[in-house]
């Protein structure tokens, strides 16, 4: 993913992989390393499936409150940025304020609009990787919503983050045959 | 004051939360769901839990609220208003069961928001405060109290400092003017002491204090800043769950023609922290940064506030997404 979004060029890379049972892999270029991941289940790993099925089990009411209760606990410590291997911004838009997009405060409006800024940021780039979630001190899990992006992008448009030096993000490029079906 | 010593009952415990409720706002720790401890206010007693190491986040947000209101204006063509905040108006509270490291923080907060200028809506705020503090019978790996000049049943910062005794009963020392109000608002609760043991954690000591003080005078320079946070990514959650950590930002927040500035907590780990309007930023990476954050509570602190800025809470290292763990890191310094 950060190769196709131009962040670091092939060659200057040397992977050190570990597969799921904890063997060394032995990748030695980008084409070795694509065809691994072509081989992969890029789908959300299972333990974040069941905890995304109980949340999507609630309607949307019910969901908005869950989030509304777990966004009163952020304290903006942008950890969940921190950790994330896909937020590389120089300058987040958090630390603009001309215009202030986001609120400097942490309150639950505040909280709300930034994780959902951030959710929409890593819509269709989130690798599932999960270290947003583990790295807040306060135990929001907020890796929940950049997975169920995840999902959402998979069923729309049949493609997963990284499996690509080519591909574009999702959400920040127009194809001819997009389907509109979502726009209101 | 001289302090009082008492024994209550373990049934009298609820019967003195209940009267404290009844004439304040009481704050007390609970435990989640998921096995974590936060404070709340005005939980039930039956939620209340005695026997938690640490909460997520310190009690700071009590006397230094993670989001404050300092004045609202309001603007028309003609004329601009501004309303000050009471503080008069800002509620009594009794703190009930914090741990004797988060206690003492209170001073520490003291000796940054009272250094020259008295800051008034913290002072206003611990004035209105009664602390019940709770001495620690369990520690884990990340306490380190006894390093920083505490101990498990510090008495520092509480009004009263209850300890659990054997029988689970509890000692009560009465340690100030307001706590000595308490005791002379229930006097029935309390009795006199039975002679059983308190039940207090142990913790080992890992470094000495004076020693890092001594140390950092040199380290400016050091290679040890550079080599201790190549991992650190750069979030502020060190600094958040910190109970002595008091930087704050103040932001003005417009809508239409009414507004209002207030601060809220800032970090010296944000590399927007110390970013120049020219450019130019002082601290210009992480290393700097974590270099400040120890320098500025064991060096700078005891020099200018005359008092340590770390009371071995353990949080920061607790909290840490990378496992940077303060104590370590510190015991690590004083012997290079």
């Amino acid at each position: 993913m950060l190769i196709s979004e131009k962040q670091v060029l092939p060659e200057n890379i040397v992977v050190l992989g570990i597969s799921d049972d904890g063997k060394l892999l032995d990748i030695d270029d980008i084409a070795v390393m694509k065809g691994y991941i072509e081989k992969s289940d890029l789908t959300n790993p299972d333990n974040f499936k069941t905890a995304l099925a109980e949340l999507n089990k609630l309607n949307q009411e019910e969901r908005f409150a869950y989030w509304q209760r777990e966004f009163e606990k952020c304290i903006k410590c942008y950890a969940c940025r921190q950790a994330c291997p896909m937020c590389y911004c120089i300058r987040c838009s958090t630390e603009v304020n001309q215009p202030q997009w986001i609120p400097v405060q942490a309150n639950t409006h505040g909280n709300m609009e930034w994780h959902i800024l951030r959710a929409m940021h890593l819509a269709g780039r989130c690798i599932s990787c999960g270290e947003c979630g583990r790295a807040c001190p306060v135990g929001i899990p907020c890796h929940l919503l950049t997975m169920n992006l995840t999902d959402k992008v998979y069923d729309y448009f049949k493609v997963y983050a990284g499996t690509s030096e080519n591909m574009n993000s999702v959400l920040s490029t127009f194809e001819p045959n997009d389907k509109e079906s979502f726009i209101i | 004051m001289e302090k009082i010593l008492k024994l209550i009952r373990k049934d009298s415990l609820e019967k003195l939360y209940i009267r404290l409720s009844e004439q304040r706002k009481i704050y007390a720790p609970v435990k989640t769901p998921d096995q974590k401890t936060e404070y709340r206010y005005n939980p039930d007693f039956a939620d209340v839990t005695f026997d938690h190491i640490r909460s997520t986040l310190s009690v700071k947000n009590i006397v230094f609220p993670k989001v404050e209101n300092l004045l609202l204006y309001s603007n028309s063509k003609t004329e601009s208003s501004i309303t000050e905040i009471d503080t008069e108006k800002f509620p009594q509270l009794v703190l009930w069961g914090a741990h004797p490291c988060d206690t003492a923080a209170f001073e520490t907060l003291r000796s940054i928001f009272c250094w020259d200028i008295k800051d008034e809506f913290f002072s206003k705020r611990l004035e209105k405060l009664v602390v019940v503090g709770l001495s620690c019978h369990k520690s884990d790996e990340y306490c380190f109290c006894t390093s920083v000049g505490l101990n498990p049943d510090s008495p520092k910062g509480s009004d009263i400092l209850l300890s659990r005794l054997q029988n689970g009963d509890y000692q009560a020392d009465v340690l100030t003017e307001k706590g000595k109000e308490i005791l002379s608002s229930a006097p029935e609760l309390f009795e006199q002491l039975s002679g059983e043991k308190v039940l207090l954690a142990e913790v080992k000591q890992k470094f000495n204090h004076e020693k890092v003080t001594a140390k950092l005078a040199s380290s400016f320079e050091n290679p040890f800043w550079i080599e201790n946070s190549l991992r650190c990514i750069g979030c502020g959650a060190c600094a958040y769950v910190c109970p002595t950590c008091a930087c704050f930002d103040i932001q003005d927040e417009t809508k239409g023609k009414n507004g209002k500035r207030y601060r809220s907590w800032d970090s010296c780990g944000f590399g927007l922290f110390t970013l120049h309007t020219s450019g130019h930023n002082p601290r210009s990476v992480q290393s700097q940064r974590w270099r400040q954050r120890i320098m500025h509570k064991f060096s700078y602190m005891p020099e200018r506030n005359n008092s340590l800025g770390c009371v071995g809470c353990g949080r920061c290292s607790s909290g840490c997404p990378v496992d940077m763990n303060i104590a370590e890191q510190l015991e690590a310094l004083q012997s290079i």
